[in-house]
């Protein structure tokens, strides 16, 4: 590899110069993985809507309280004698009501982790109380994907993404320390300069989010702290239960005790749990359904309060009696839990989940400027231009494979979700695996094809795609897009209107790349001594 | 009540821009001096501090000043966006 790593020199220039060293390699090394992180978090923001939009045949949940008891309709239905019913209290937004259960324990059964799928003992119940027929995972998929990945055990995930996440903690303060005229340059553009104009934008999506940047990459660490940073905890608690148990306490377990009785009616029960708590009730759980022992357990929403983690109470399951609150949460845990809040934006109404979107949007902007910026940068200083190192054609492409290839994926993802028959067997997963085979051809593709060619492929190929999505709404789904806008479903046209206008930018990208031509670049000898003062204050600032 | 946090936010950026010397000269023709464009930070500045005061009245202590960190962001977004894409058209009628 014939790449400067520029070590040598970090004494002799300096500080700033260590710093730009830094920021330089801290932000190519895994901007691969936080560009895939970025875009998946920003379309996270939307979990929920993106969850119903994946479900267009679920009826619109016009009154959560009655999606609600037809959930608890269909589980007394399908499991009348589970140990315990979980439900997630319904919304507006979403497509209905997630419910599971844990049936029973059997003694004869074998002892193990897997004692059943998953998917046979959950549901997601419409408002009618009919589990819906599009098999998908929706929004979550996003939502899991921003720190679990896929194809991959979790745990290997998450220290991936928390050490990415640490490096991009220090690209932004190498960067802010390397881009002393940052503030300065706030409101700097300069069109068509190439490698200026890179710089400038790549400083301004940092710099306009950088509140946005910093808190979203700090409070992501402190999501994933416990496991990055076990020793308080592995410390004071040797049994992870209990750490469990002393933060988010519980009224204790329930005994069995035989005599079927009647449940009490939830909605009720939620009212007076809303007004205990003081907010919405998020989430409710049933223990012991239809025997004279059961307790019910809710509770608050996380969208009800800055902190992700609601208080509970806990009722009597038969008289409804309020048996148990718990303790106002520590300071330690609020602390966390108003950090994943923030982060998460959970709490956020129409206003400021787009505002969330948008500073996201710009997050992934940061991240893939700063990875082209990698290449332009180089491309200028390099020997023969014709004949790259190896290195720096390594990066070029999987900057290509990576900002014009995810993107790719996600469209296939949507189409999957509009085209696979409704029918097909691991409908769920073949989705994924449509995001995962259209990403690795755009991979392949990448190291194909020329990066010219393969720039303007997978962009176009992109907008097309979600192009191809918005037509299958409008035209093939029932009810589809223009049912959506006569009976002014918003939520659900809104998503396609996104998609639309991300399908349009894609396309204005694909084609200015395919048109651009390269400025023949002069021998250095003979820049003017304007460029030459230029680009040196260029090498100064970065 | 949220709009009363966002116009003061937008129009706070737009005067920093505007009194950047990069923005100023094209559009008004002539430098700023230097006093008056620490009069249109300062003006600026207490537009900010208007914004956050809407922006606590529309949500409280709690989400307000989160809001006000959105709308600050977007507000800076939204006039760097336009001084830039405007100016350019400018310069290409020249």
């Amino acid at each position: 590899m014939d790449v400067d790593l520029g070590w040598g020199s970090v004494v002799k220039k300096g500080f700033r110069q260590s710093q730009s060293t830094l920021h330089t390699w801290s932000g190519l090394l895994l901007g691969w993985v936080l560009f895939i992180i970025f875009v998946a978090g920003t379309a996270a923001y939307w979990r929920e809507p993106l969850n119903r939009w994946m479900r267009p045949e679920a009826p619109r949940v016009e009154r959560p309280v009655l999606a609600m008891k037809a959930a608890q309709r269909f589980l007394a239905r399908k499991a009348p004698d589970a140990k315990t019913w979980f439900i997630t209290v319904p919304t507006v937004e979403g497509p209905g009501t997630y419910v599971f259960w844990v049936p029973q324990p059997d003694p004869d059964a074998p002892k193990g982790r897997h004692r059943g799928r998953r998917r046979d003992t959950s549901a997601l119940v419409d408002a009618t109380g009919v589990p819906v027929a599009r098999e998908t995972r929706g929004g979550d998929f996003f939502y899991r994907f921003h720190f679990d990945l896929h194809y991959m055990p979790v745990i290997w995930a998450r220290w991936l993404v928390g050490v990415a996440a640490m490096m991009m903690l220090v690209a932004i303060l190498t960067g802010i320390v390397t881009h002393k005229k940052i503030f300065k340059d706030f409101f700097t553009l300069r069109r068509d300069k190439g490698q200026r104009s890179w710089l400038d934008g790549h400083n301004a999506s940092a710099v306009l989010g950088l509140p946005f940047h910093l808190m979203i990459t700090y409070t992501g660490l402190v999501t994933l702290a416990t496991m990055l940073m076990p020793w308080a905890t592995v410390a004071n608690y040797a049994d992870s239960t209990k750490l469990f148990t002393t933060l988010f306490p519980t009224a204790g377990e329930v005994v069995r005790v035989g005599h079927p009785a009647l449940l009490v009616d939830l909605e009720a029960l939620v009212r007076n749990g809303e007004r205990q708590l003081g907010g919405p009730i998020g989430f409710i759980e049933v223990a012991e359904p239809g025997d004279a022992a059961a307790r019910i357990t809710m509770t608050g929403a996380s969208r009800a309060s800055l902190s992700t983690y609601g208080t509970r109470v806990a009722y009597d399951g038969v008289t409804g009696r309020l048996l148990w609150r718990s303790p106002p949460p520590n300071g330690a845990v609020t602390t966390y839990g108003a950090m994943i809040g923030l982060h998460a934006g959970r709490f956020g109404d129409l206003t400021l989940r787009w505002l969330y979107f948008f500073c996201g949007l710009g997050g992934t902007v940061m991240v893939a400027s700063g990875l082209v910026l990698w290449t332009v940068k180089r491309r200028e200083k390099l020997p023969d231009p014709l004949h790259p190192p190896l290195g720096f054609r390594i990066v070029e492409r999987l900057n290509i494979a990576v900002v014009a290839g995810f993107p790719l994926g996600c469209a296939a993802f949507f189409l999957a979700n509009r085209l696979l028959p409704l029918a097909t067997p691991d409908r769920a997963e073949r989705e994924i695996t449509m995001l995962f085979a259209a990403w690795g051809s755009a991979a392949l593709a990448a190291l194909v094809l020329r990066p010219k060619q393969s720039w303007a492929a997978l962009l176009g190929a992109t907008a097309i795609g979600l192009m191809t999505v918005i037509a299958c709404d409008l035209l093939v789904l029932r009810p589809g897009l223009g049912q959506w806008i006569a009976v002014s479903d918003w939520p659900m046209a809104t998503v396609d209107a996104v998609l639309l206008v991300l399908a349009i930018g894609l396309a204005w990208t694909a084609r200015r790349v395919a048109r651009h031509r390269p400025r023949v670049l002069k021998p250095r000898a003979i820049r003017t001594p304007t460029n030459k003062a230029l680009l040196a204050e260029a090498v100064a600032a970065e | 009540m949220t709009v009363l946090a966002a116009l003061p936010a937008l129009a706070a950026f737009l005067l920093f821009g505007l009194a950047s010397d990069r923005h100023h000269e094209p559009r008004f023709g002539r430098r700023l001096p230097a006093l008056d464009a620490l009069r249109w930070r300062l003006v600026g500045w207490a537009l900010l501090a208007t914004a956050l005061v809407g922006a606590i009245a529309a949500r409280g202590w709690v989400f307000g000043p989160v809001l006000w960190a959105g709308l600050a962001m977007a507000g800076a977004a939204a006039s760097f966006l336009w001084l830039n894409l405007t100016a350019a058209r400018r310069g290409m009628q020249r």
